[in-house]
C-alpha cells in the first residue's frame, strides 16, 4: 500500500502543473473577472424593461425581495453547478495528454530503466497512472471547483453587504452548496467511468507506440471512420466513439437535469403554465448503470489497460 | 557455495544477429566481477537478460530466480545503474529520495544522505538543473543506499571526473561491499577497477572468451620485458601478444612456466587492459585464420 501511495505521489509530482496549477489559474481568472465585473457594474447603472434604470445594488435588492425562494434556489444552484464546465473541459484535455505521455515519456528519456530498477511491478505502475488520471486528478479539480464556488458566494456576500441586501436570504439559504458539491462529485466520477474506454485506449497507445503517441492515437481512428464511411456507407465506429463521448457529457449534465426537474415540479405546484423539464433525454445515473454501451465501454477499457500492462512488462527495452 | 548467477547455454538473437551465443558462466556470492568487452560485444544484452529486461533461450538463474518470469521478486534483491543520466529530468532530488524510500524496503535514508553530503547536490534542485556528473552521483547515492544482494553497474562512472571516480570505487569497496554482496561492473576504464575485481569475464561477439578469477589470471598470464638477447627464444614460445616499449619487446604469455620466463627478463602480472587487448587481437586473428581456411 505504501508503494502504491508513493507511486501516486510520483505521478502528482510529475503532473503538478496540469493537476493543480492549471485549475487554480482558471479559478484565478474567474475570481478576477467576477471582481472586475462587480466593480464596473456597481459603478454604472443598468436599464431594465420593467423597472427602469437602476444600479446593480438596487437590482440585487429587487431580486432579493421580489423573487420566490425556490427560484432563488434554482438560480443559485444552477449557477454553482454550471459555472464550472470549463474545469471539465480542461480536465479532459489534461487527462488526454497525461494518458498519452504516461507510459511513453519515460521510455523516451530512458528513465524507465530507473523506474524498472525499483521493486515495483508493472501492474502497479500502470494502475497508479490509471488511478492518478481517473481518481486523483478529478478529486483535486473537484476540491478546486467547490473552493471556487465558495469564493463566488463570498464575493456575492460582500456585494450583498455593500448593496444592503440580506446575504443569507438572497444567496446562502437556498444555495444548496453541499448538495451541488455532491452532485458535482458524482458527475465527475460518473463521467470518468464513461471515459474509461478512452483512458484505456490512450494508455495502450502510450505503452505500445515507438514514437509520436498523439498522431498514433488520433490518425488511425479518423482513417477508420473515413474508410468505413466510404466503403460500407456506414458510421458504426464514429457512432461508437460518439456514444461514449455523449456518455461523458450526459454524466456531467444529468445532475443538472435532476436540479431542473426538482425545480419544475415545485414550480408546477404554484403555477400551472410553466413548462416541466421532465422531457429531457438525459439518463439518470441509475439508468446509465443499466446501459449496455456503458458496460461494453468499461470492459473494453479494462482489456486495453491489461494490454498496456502486458506490453510494459514484456517489451524488450533498449538500454 | 551458492551461486548468485548461473548461466547455462544462454542465447539471444536479434533477427540474424546473435547477441549472445552459448553463454555459460557462474558467479558466487561475495565476488566483484568485471565484465569487459568491446562495444556491441553483448555486455549490455547479458546484463539485460540477468535483470529480466529481455527474453533469451537457455537456462539462467539469478539468486535462484528466473529473471524474466520472476522479475518483480528479483528486483527486491537486485539493484542496477543502467547507464548515467537515466533519472527523470523533472524530479527533485528530495522527491527522488522520498520515492526510493517509499518503494524500496531495503533503502537506508541516512546512508543516502551521507553519500549526498559528500557532493554539492542541493535537495531542492531538479535533476534537469544538475550537471551530468551530479546526476550520476545522485543515482549512485540512491542505489548504493539500498541493501541489495546483487548490484549491477553498467558504465557507472561515465562523465564523472577522476576525483569522484576514485572516491566512488573506494566507497564501493570499503563501505558498500561485504562478503554477502556481489557486484558486477562493466566499464571502459578498466585500469581504474582492476584492483578491486575478484573475477574477470571477457566477452566478444556474444561469446565469453575468458572467465577466471583474478588470482587464476595472475597465475597463468605473465608479461615479460624481454632482454634483447632472448628475443628469439621468447617469440619461439608463442606469446599471445607482443608490444614494444622503448625498443624493448614486451611479450604476454599464457600457461608458460614463470621460472622459464624469469630467465628472459622482468616478469610481472599483466594489466587487465593489456590482457584484454591481447585476447581481443588473438580472437580476431584466429577468426581471420578460420575464415581463411574456409576460403
Amino acid at each position: 500500500m505504501n508503494t502504491f501511495i508513493t507511486l501516486l505521489k510520483r505521478e502528482y509530482w510529475e503532473s503538478k502543473t496540469s493537476f493543480l496549477w492549471v485549475p487554480l489559474v482558471i479559478t484565478g481568472i474567474s475570481v478576477f473577472t467576477a471582481l472586475l465585473g462587480l466593480i464596473i457594474a456597481s459603478t454604472g447603472s443598468i436599464q431594465t424593461a420593467e423597472f427602469g434604470s437602476h444600479d446593480l445594488g438596487n437590482l440585487f435588492k429587487l431580486y432579493d425581495v421580489s423573487v420566490d425562494a425556490d427560484v432563488k434556489a434554482f438560480a443559485t444552484q444552477s449557477a454553482l453547478y454550471s459555472g464550472v464546465y470549463s474545469y471539465y473541459m480542461v480536465l479532459a484535455i489534461v487527462g488526454f495528454f497525461y494518458c498519452l505521455g504516461a507510459l511513453y515519456d519515460d521510455r523516451k528519456d530512458k528513465s524507465i530503466l530507473f523506474w524498472k530498477s525499483m521493486p515495483v511491478s508493472d501492474s502497479q505502475t500502470v494502475l497508479s497512472k490509471l488511478a492518478s488520471v481517473t481518481l486523483v486528478a478529478p478529486f483535486i479539480y473537484w476540491l478546486i471547483i467547490i473552493g471556487t464556488n465558495l469564493l463566488m458566494l463570498i464575493i456575492g456576500t460582500v456585494f450583498a453587504w455593500l448593496s444592503g441586501v440580506d446575504a443569507w436570504s438572497a444567496l446562502w439559504a437556498n444555495s444548496g452548496f453541499f448538495k451541488v458539491a455532491m452532485y458535482q462529485f458524482a458527475a465527475l466520477y460518473m463521467a470518468m467511468l464513461w471515459a474509461i474506454p478512452f483512458v484505456g485506449y490512450l494508455l495502450l497507445i502510450s505503452s505500445w507506440t515507438k514514437k509520436v503517441p498523439f498522431l498514433v492515437a488520433t490518425v488511425p481512428p479518423v482513417l477508420v471512420i473515413i474508410a468505413e464511411g466510404m466503403i460500407f456507407k456506414t458510421a458504426s465506429v464514429a457512432t461508437f466513439f460518439g456514444e461514449k463521448m455523449f456518455g461523458v457529457v450526459q454524466a456531467l449534465v444529468a445532475p443538472f437535469n435532476t436540479l431542473a426537474r426538482e425545480f419544475s415540479q415545485k414550480r408546477a405546484e404554484i403555477e400551472d403554465d410553466l413548462p416541466i423539464f421532465d422531457e429531457f433525454e438525459f439518463l439518470t445515473f441509475g439508468q446509465q448503470f443499466q446501459d449496455t454501451g456503458f458496460w461494453t465501454g468499461l470492459i473494453l477499457g479494462a482489456a486495453m489497460i491489461a494490454a498496456a500492462i502486458y506490453i510494459r512488462r514484456f517489451r524488450d527495452e533498449a538500454f | 557455495m551458492t551461486n548468485v548467477i548461473s548461466a547455462n547455454n544462454v542465447n539471444k538473437s536479434y533477427g540474424n544477429f546473435k547477441a549472445l551465443s552459448n553463454v555459460n558462466f557462474e558467479l558466487g556470492k561475495g565476488r566483484i566481477l568485471g565484465l569487459i568487452g568491446p562495444n556491441g560485444a553483448g555486455k549490455t544484452t547479458l546484463l539485460k537478460a540477468v535483470l529480466g529486461l529481455t527474453t533469451y533461450s537457455g537456462d539462467l538463474k539469478v539468486l535462484g530466480l528466473d529473471p524474466h518470469k520472476q522479475r518483480d521478486e528479483l528486483m527486491k534483491r537486485v539493484c542496477f545503474v543502467a547507464d548515467v543520466a537515466v533519472l527523470p529530468r523533472w524530479i527533485k532530488v528530495s522527491q527522488a529520495i522520498d520515492f526510493v524510500e517509499g518503494v524500496h524496503p531495503k533503502f537506508n535514508r541516512e546512508l543516502c544522505e551521507k553519500y549526498l553530503s559528500e557532493t554539492k547536490i542541493k535537495r531542492e534542485s531538479k535533476v534537469k538543473a544538475l550537471s551530468k556528473g551530479m546526476v550520476a552521483q545522485l543515482h549512485l547515492a540512491l542505489i548504493m543506499a539500498i541493501d541489495a544482494d546483487l548490484l549491477i553497474l553498467d558504465e557507472p562512472t561515465l562523465g564523472l571526473d577522476i576525483l569522484y571516480r576514485k572516491s566512488f570505487y573506494e566507497t564501493l569497496l570499503n563501505d558498500y561491499f561485504d562478503s554477502e554482496r556481489t557486484i558486477i561492473i562493466t566499464t571502459h576504464q578498466v585500469e581504474e577497477i582492476e584492483h578491486i575485481l575478484s573475477d574477470l569475464v571477457f566477452i566478444q561477439d556474444g561469446q565469453i572468451v575468458l572467465d577466471d578469477s583474478m588470482d587464476a589470471v595472475g597465475q597463468s598470464y605473465f608479461e615479460v620485458m624481454v632482454e634483447k638477447e632472448f628475443e628469439e627464444a621468447a617469440l619461439a614460445l608463442n606469446p599471445m601478444n607482443v608490444r614494444e616499449v622503448f625498443g624493448q619487446k614486451v611479450c604476454l604469455f599464457n600457461g608458460v612456466e614463470r621460472a622459464k620466463l624469469e630467465e628472459m627478463g622482468k616478469v610481472r602480472k599483466p594489466s587487465v587492459a593489456d590482457l584484454f587487448v591481447a585476447k581481443m587481437r588473438g580472437e580476431a586473428k584466429s577468426q581471420t585464420a578460420a575464415e581463411g581456411e574456409v576460403a
